[in-house]
């Protein structure tokens, strides 16, 4: 299963998931929460981007 | 019906107009860029030619604009003469505000518009000067809708609120948009652009990731003040984590199985259990882009959490039964062959 994913798109199924789990405790957590997660995803993007140029 | 105000349905065909228009003229702006620096003058002409085949989706995306900000012009009442002792047509407080808008809009709708009626007269007629000229047409029609998107035609509240809306509308043309466009590239143009596909896809799916990012970035800016955890709040949160969650699977290793296909095999046909998933996959996708981008305009929406997931599952169900339909219809009539 790990072969069929990039460590990018790892990262961005954690931002996925964190933003479904994240839902219930929004209205509690707010912002913070929030934004953990939004990291999480901007990561992704980031390990994606160096990817991409390793590639090259 | 169902809380949903007339209006607030015109304005949202509207956006999905103009970021049809403004994704198709990013990308077919980017990729002729990107064919006029190639040295390998085949794969030039690929990616000239995907850029040259969006028009297609451009004119569609802003004619589709242009019709619908007419008729809310109208409905809003913008250009309704004010009658004897200052009583205008224009009905209440909001109504007045989005008419306002449109009146200093105007101009530069009124620019885009004959400018792509213009480019299309152009076209039929000298064809070759438009194709010719591709990038700086994308160019121009770019630069007009980004001042759509991010100038403040409305009130300014604080610079945050006018960057947040400039952000928020931009963000359309590289996810709502981008969408529209991978799936006009898979759709029609996948057997055409064979060659550069993978190359294109990738380009295409950095772009959303990133829209999606820029629509973070705005909403974080006011999240502090706007987040109530209403059901259409919560149900915009949902829908963001599939469009992750199925954004991966659908740019990585369906899109890679695909190609595999093409490459390794050298077989024009994928597997139909493939076929099917990257169908479905796609109208998850784009269902959820255009249900995102409606409810966030439906303010008094009434639906309740599973009533508005129910209406997300009929619309993914259709949108899927009509990219088969026209995939059908395409394979049928041998239009890109």
């Amino acid at each position: 299963m790990t072969q069929y994913f990039k460590l990018n798109e790892w990262i961005f199924i954690a931002a996925g998931v964190g933003t479904l789990v994240a839902i219930p405790f929004l209205s509690m957590a707010g912002f913070w929460l929030w934004a953990v997660v939004k990291m999480i995803y901007f990561l992704a993007i980031i390990v994606l981007l160096i990817e991409t140029k390793i590639k090259r | 019906m169902l809380g949903i105000q007339f209006i607030e349905l015109l304005i949202f065909f509207e956006k999905f107009g103009l970021a049809v228009a403004g994704a198709a003229s990013f990308w077919g702006f980017a990729f002729a860029v990107f064919s006029s620096r190639l040295v390998n003058k085949r794969e030039a002409a690929l990616w000239l030619g995907a850029a040259q085949k969006l028009i297609l989706l451009f004119f569609s995306g802003i004619f589709l604009f242009g019709f619908i900000w007419l008729i809310v012009a109208l409905q809003s009442c913008a250009f309704c003469a004010i009658g004897h002792e200052g009583i205008s047509g224009a009905p209440e407080m909001g109504a007045a505000e989005l008419a306002g808008a449109i009146q200093k809009q105007f101009s530069t709708a009124l620019l885009l518009e004959l400018s792509a009626f213009i480019t299309l007269v152009l076209l039929l007629i000298k064809r070759g000067f438009i194709l010719a000229n591709i990038k700086w047409v994308y160019g121009f029609f770019l630069t007009v809708i980004t001042i759509i998107y991010v100038y403040p035609w409305g009130e300014i509240d604080s610079f945050k609120s006018a960057a947040y809306t400039a952000l928020h509308n931009w963000h359309s043309i590289l996810t709502l948009g981008s969408v529209i466009v991978v799936d006009f590239i898979y759709i029609a143009l996948r057997y055409n652009l064979r060659d550069i596909l993978p190359k294109l896809f990738s380009a295409i799916t950095l772009g959303i990731w990133i829209g999606l990012g820029l629509d973070f970035l705005s909403s974080g800016l006011v999240f502090q003040e706007s987040f109530t955890p209403a059901p259409k709040t919560l149900f915009a949160q949902m829908l963001i984590g599939i469009i992750i969650i199925n954004g991966v699977f659908l740019s990585g290793p369906l899109i890679r199985a695909i190609i595999f296909f093409r490459e390794k095999i050298n077989e024009d046909v994928v597997p139909i259990k493939l076929h099917r998933l990257a169908g479905i996959s796609g109208a998850v996708s784009l269902g959820a882009w255009t249900s995102i981008t409606a409810i966030n305009g439906f303010h008094s929406i009434t639906l309740s959490y599973f009533g508005l997931f129910a209406f997300y599952v009929a619309f993914v169900s259709l949108i899927y039964a009509a990219r088969e339909l026209i995939d059908k219809i395409l394979i049928k009539t041998k239009v890109w062959r």
